[in-house]
């Protein structure tokens, strides 16, 4: 193999192809910097970590994770933007950063300010509600929030409250929002029924699904899982892209320097794609709840800027 | 309802060599980091969690209860040996502990410090086993306007914490409000107070602020005091040699026996404290501290510093098992570390859900079997710690600050690898020197500093749920209305014995 790719470098060259070839060849050069902007333990850490133990054999360089969390994970932004434009310091992040940057009156820079390397799956924000006389289904649910107006109120941290404020003001309901800083405090108190909504990421929902609990609405634009389907049994809740209204599912990006050569994004992002196909990584996620899927960086770009406008337009609503 | 193969199971997969020992390294591990300031239980165990994705569930688990079990024992260590707590929920005792050390009973502190840990974990494990599930469902009640009840009774409890001063006491928990609200607000998600600074928005931290005030603030009042004698090394050195000969005095039966009713008051306050969400060890420590201090003779007194260090530890080694029954039960963890210790059941494929019972009985007894177990473990390597440490508390002040210094930056650093946590905690250090010269208590910040977030938070989403209905947001229950009759008593209570003491 490894003689074939140097026969074809020397073909390449003799083609006087050789400069641009034998600099794409020569990427990575020296490890891959992944700044991950929160701190050990969390989703996107642990999916960095999975990942490094295999980086060597699909990037032949080893990866350096480098937690960097603070300022709501724009710190860890910050920092790969004062970097070189080498491709060799990548961010993996959330929408939480996105979040706090457009939250922000007056950002240190937007949200914009990225390339896209890829999009390592996404994951889904659903609605689940007590069952009760009033609502058994997305329809009837909506159909009650139309009628008491304020009435029904609905948990969840920032990112998936957003993804539901959009979702609500285009079917024109009108709910009250109760954020939380932690899920497990909004998940508390949706199970004591304080709240009578609770808006989550599917890890953190389906394992609450039983008689008494239902899972009303998928608010993003994707089907879930198969594991997730396994689990969950029954019927599956709606997807809210396919009712015809504005969602998206909440990605784990990949991004690098906005200057990055667009070449060095697209050797990166193929790796990447090989990286996520590896059968040890796609167990490894799969033990930790989460479906691994790959977006190479062109559909990544496309789908980044369309969960900025969404984010965008959504986040005054909780207010 | 009891799943006799199931017990029978779990007792084949933790009596083990490979468990056991993965017990041991646990406490081992779990000891050091606790000592080590700003590496917290929280900490430990996530460093520790890729370790387990190749292990079997007992050896994961025994791994991780081991660590968190050594850890909120060994954070009592520094706290004693150094005046410098190696987490926040030790913070409380810095003061009695090193007062003791100083007077060359390190030992006998440490070592009480051990036995009532292990007893208060060791008693809490066990109401946890008998009573879980029913324990999930109370914990359940407490909803927003509930858990803003609790958090005034907190507040109430830890009048007795004022000391002498109460003016300078609410000074003090002016200020560490005042720190709380720096970052982003918890309901608006806008930033505030921050001065415009951008890292400021995350807020501040519990461990730059507790290594800060209680280390660094000693630390700059040791420097300043050392410059005043001008003592020289070889003074220092001489004093060196001296510690290594002095055998610190150990602790007696009957001592440990008069601690006893603080410890079993610590058991319960921990137990209740570490099954409520979000509040835990440190919590405890300072509420059990507040109520011991009511019940104990002044400052200086041998007996009334170690009963108090009984309180204070039993109290949020309590904490250790509670803050799994959500967990367990619910699977909502109830604490960070819970939150890790369920991404561990996790990656062993098995998800922590209100069908846990019933999907894996047999790993939910074998973690019960781990928590009792990790309590002797930690008793053996815990003592063998007592030991060595005691001893280097001895160490004359000249060598011992530079090191407290190394200690706090290195651990600052190593809790989330955030520069300005560093920064954070040096400017904290200098408003804890300045507290210490105008005689302000450090206690009051603190508590004051982690129950104003979360009386905030459950208020203002009482209001949301309430529509801003302020009767309604603060009267929801009956519980609500118990819990808040409750919190006047204990005000009343407080009032009435400080009138009856200062003879008014």
């Amino acid at each position: 193999m490894t003689r074939f790719l140097r026969n074809l470098a020397i073909a390449a060259h003799i083609l006087g192809l050789g400069s641009a070839v034998s600099a794409d060849t020569q990427y990575p050069a020296k490890p891959i910097t992944w700044i991950v902007p929160f701190s050990a333990g969390g989703g996107a850490d642990t999916w960095t970590r999975i990942l490094a133990e295999r980086a060597e054999i699909h990037f032949g360089q080893p990866f350096i994770i480098q937690n960097m969390p603070g300022g709501g994970g724009v710190i860890g932004w910050q920092e790969l933007l004062n970097r070189p434009a080498d491709g060799l310091t990548v961010i993996h992040a959330s929408p939480t950063p996105i979040i706090t940057l457009l939250s922000e009156v007056q950002p240190l820079f937007q949200p914009t300010q990225i390339k896209l390397a890829g999009y390592l799956g996404a994951y889904e924000t659903l609605l689940a509600g007590h069952a009760n006389e009033n609502y058994q289904n997305w329809d009837g649910l909506l159909a009650y929030a139309k009628k008491n107006p304020g009435a029904l109120t609905v948990a969840g941290t920032n990112a998936p409250l957003i993804s539901v404020a959009g979702i609500f003001k285009e079917a024109g309901a009108e709910v009250t929002f109760v954020p939380y800083q932690g899920t497990s405090d909004a998940v508390t108190d949706f199970l004591g029924g304080h709240v009578d909504l609770l808006a989550g990421t599917t890890t953190s929902v389906i394992g609450l699904t039983s008689s008494e609990i239902n899972i009303l609405l998928n608010a993003s634009d994707q089907q879930l899982g198969d594991s997730v389907k396994d689990s969950l049994g029954g019927p599956l809740p709606p997807v809210a892209s396919e009712l015809g209204f504005s969602a998206s599912a909440n990605p784990r990006w990949v991004g690098m320097h906005p200057d990055t050569p667009d070449e060095t994004v697209a050797k990166f992002s193929e790796m990447l794609g090989a990286l996520l196909a590896d059968e040890q990584v796609i167990a490894q996620i799969s033990a930790t709840g989460e479906e691994p899927g790959f977006a190479p960086a062109d559909i990544a770009q496309e789908r980044y800027g369309n969960l900025v406008t969404l984010i965008d337009n959504s986040i005054t609503l909780l207010d | 309802m009891f799943d006799y193969d199931a017990f029978l199971q779990a007792v084949s997969i933790v009596f083990t060599i490979e468990c056991l020992l993965w017990i041991a390294v646990g406490v081992f591990i779990g000891v050091g980091v606790g000592a080590l300031p700003g590496l917290t239980a929280v900490t430990g165990v996530a460093l520790m969690l890729p370790l387990t994705f190749q292990m079997e569930v007992a050896s994961a688990l025994g791994l991780l209860i081991g660590l968190y079990k050594g850890a909120i024992f060994g954070s009592s260590i520094s706290a004693i040996s150094f005046a410098t707590p190696g987490a926040p929920e030790a913070a409380v005792i810095v003061e009695d502990g090193h007062h003791l050390t100083t007077k060359g009973k390190g030992r006998k502190a440490i070592l009480m410090s051990l036995y009532s840990s292990v007893t208060g974990d060791v008693a809490s494990d066990v109401m946890v086993i008998l009573i879980a599930p029913a324990l999930a469902l109370v914990a359940l009640q407490f909803g927003p306007s509930e858990r803003f009840w609790i958090m005034i009774m907190a507040i109430a409890l830890i009048g007795a914490l004022s000391g002498k001063h109460f003016a300078k006491a609410l000074i003090s928990a002016g200020i560490g409000m005042f720190i709380a609200t720096i970052g982003t607000d918890p309901i608006g998600a806008v930033p505030r107070n921050t001065f415009g600074v951008w890292w400021l928005r995350d807020g501040i931290d519990l461990i730059p602020l507790v290594i800060g005030i209680f280390a660094i603030g000693r630390v700059i009042e040791e420097i300043a005091l050392l410059t005043e004698r001008n003592q020289r090394v070889d003074v220092a050195l001489s004093k060196l040699r001296a510690a290594m000969n002095v055998t610190g005095e150990g602790l007696s039966w009957r001592e440990f026996r008069a601690a006893s009713g603080f410890i079993g008051g610590g058991i319960v306050v921990g137990t209740l404290v570490g099954m409520l969400p979000g509040l835990g060890a440190t919590a405890a420590a300072f509420i059990m501290y507040g109520i011991a201090k009511r019940f104990t003779p002044g400052e200086m007194d041998e007996s009334g510093a170690l009963n108090r260090i009984a309180a204070a530890e039993a109290g949020n080694s309590a904490t250790v098992g509670p803050t799994l029954v959500p967990l367990l039960v619910f699977g909502i963890p109830g604490s960070a570390v819970a939150a890790l210790i369920g991404g561990a059941l996790m990656l062993q494929g098995a998800t922590p859900s209100p069908r846990m019972f019933e999907l894996h009985p047999e790993i939910i007894y074998a973690l019960f079997i781990i928590l009792i177990l990790g309590n002797f473990f930690n008793l053996g390597i815990g003592r063998i710690f007592a030991f060595i440490y005691a001893r280097l508390g001895m160490f004359p002040r000249e060598l011992l600050i530079p090191f407290i210094l190394v200690l706090a930056i290195v651990g600052t650093y190593a809790y989330m690898g955030n520069p300005y946590h560093v920064l954070l905690m040096l400017i904290f250090g200098l408003l804890g020197y300045l507290m210490r010269v105008f005689q302000l208590p450090e206690g009051p910040l603190i508590i004051a500093f982690m129950i104003t977030p979360l009386a905030e938070g459950n208020i203002r989403r009482a209001l949301l749920i309430n529509r801003g209905d302020w009767s309604d947001a603060l009267f929801a229950s009956p519980l609500a209305i118990g819990i808040c009759a409750l919190a006047g008593a204990t005000i009343a209570i407080l009032v009435l014995s400080r009138r009856l003491k200062s003879g008014v």
